[in-house]
């Protein structure tokens, strides 16, 4: 989504909020709510405290807007505010519940997969837009939140490695790592739901191995 | 899974998903992944994920969550003329002083009220609150068993004038105590002394009147000390 959005056109969209027309907010807001909304939603998990979360990033860009010198893209700075509000929202909600932002410890899904079962060929046309929202969100909040805010910035929001390890505070070595991670618990999770039956798995494959693919 | 190519493409499963492989390593690897029945379905499954990934973000915000992000900005933005411009620091520390200070009169206020008690001496009904607006026309009626079954809810005197004055939890037992020793069937009145503040008598003696006294008047409020007043 970002990468529609030039970062000079927000530049002069911005310049043009300071200088008094305050309407072009609104375009810059409409170019990034539902990444930040998903953001915020993958961390605290309730669409009803998300939006709150979407709200209070957006007034406080405007509110700070003279803060934003541009060294940055504007979405960077936007979605720096969303992870620091959606963070204090759970802190503040669930102080006990608080997730650890440590590496986590590779668990039994270990780097790699041994045992690899084939797909559908087209989950978006056997599963509604809604129904696909919900298994990715349930499967998203599976994640560790280590992993769930690299694959949020770099497979949702498309930020790059890099500015996904300055918002993070990481090397790119560890985002890369975590990307890569997060990527493929999320598949594990997925899979379950998106795995074809294993008569009409089998047949297929098995064309593919006479066909020499 | 012991091929080695096998292990090439699965350390390199990001670059190559991502597009960061030189176009010969690409190839090679996307050739081996076709034919290979541990890598093929890893890389379809992953970029499976991605391209899910990638829709949702296409997906539009639920219509109703932005109506109500662009009126709250619009508000920010474009505030009412009659709200100060910066009302929104209303959410910051400036209130606090302000409701400090009213907490404090508030609590000044209520201070000079209690201390505004006055000594008072009056006679009447003994009535219960609970049958208060039944036997109002006729106090006189209400029997002392009624009286005594309705202690729960509280006693008070209702003078000629009809005014009726609650009594405090000492006079309640008070009342409870001398309707208990009483042999009084009804015309139940009631000489009292105590404070009052506002509607609330603090009683401090309390004693039940024969009935033959009872019929007279008597002046609802009398600064006099005791003894209590005769009717």
């Amino acid at each position: 989504m970002s990468e529609s959005a030039p970062a000079d056109d927000d530049r002069a969209l911005i310049e043009r909020v300071r200088r008094g027309e305050p309407e072009c907010f609104h375009t810059l807001v409409s170019r990034y709510e539902r990444g930040l909304y998903r953001t915020a939603l993958a961390i605290v998990r309730s669409p009803a405290d998300a939006e709150e979360v979407l709200q209070e990033t957006f007034l406080r860009a405007l509110r700070h807007l003279d803060q934003f010198r541009g060294d940055a893209k504007f979405q960077t700075w936007l979605t720096q505010i969303t992870l620091n509000t959606a963070r204090m929202k759970v802190r503040k909600k669930h102080a006990a519940m608080w997730e650890s932002l440590d590496e986590p410890r590779p668990g039994p899904d270990g780097p790699m997969p041994r045992q690899v079962a084939d797909w559908r060929e087209n989950p978006e046309q056997e599963y509604g837009r809604e129904q696909l929202s919900q298994l990715l969100h349930e499967a998203l909040a599976g994640l560790p939140p280590a992993y769930r805010d690299v694959l949020m910035l770099r497979d949702f929001q498309m930020l790059s490695t890099q500015e996904t390890a300055e918002l993070l505070q990481l090397s790119i070595a560890n985002v890369k790592t975590r990307l890569l991670r997060a990527r493929l618990q999320l598949r594990e999770r997925l899979a379950p739901h998106l795995a074809r039956p294993a008569r009409a798995a089998a047949a297929p494959e098995a064309s593919n191995d006479r066909s020499g693919l | 899974m012991t091929d080695p190519v096998c292990e090439e493409l699965q350390s390199k499963l990001s670059p190559l998903l991502d597009g960061e492989l030189a176009p010969g390593e690409a190839a090679r690897l996307e050739a081996h992944g076709r034919a290979c029945a541990v890598c093929g379905p890893l890389l379809r499954t992953l970029r499976a994920t991605l391209r899910l990934c990638a829709n949702q973000e296409l997906s539009p915000l639920d219509e109703n969550i932005r109506r109500r992000l662009h009126a709250r900005l619009e508000r920010e933005l474009n505030p009412p003329l009659t709200r100060p411009r910066a009302r929104w620091r209303l959410a910051g520390w400036r209130w606090r002083p302000w409701a400090a200070a009213s907490a404090l009169l508030v609590v000044m206020i209520f201070g000079v009220m209690q201390r505004r008690s006055h000594a008072l001496t009056t006679a009447g009904w003994l009535v219960d609150r609970h049958c208060l607006a039944a036997v109002r026309a006729h106090p006189g009626d209400h029997p002392r068993s009624c009286l005594l079954k309705c202690a729960s809810y509280g006693y008070g005197v209702l003078n000629p004038q009809g005014k009726f004055l609650v009594f405090d939890s000492g006079g309640n037992r008070s009342a409870e105590a001398a309707l208990a020793a009483s042999s009084q069937m009804d015309h139940i009145w009631v000489a009292v002394r105590g404070r009052a503040t506002g509607d609330t008598l603090a009683v401090e003696d309390l004693r039940l009147e024969p009935p033959e006294t009872s019929a007279a008047s008597i002046p609802p409020t009398l600064s006099a000390r005791p003894p209590l007043p005769r009717p």
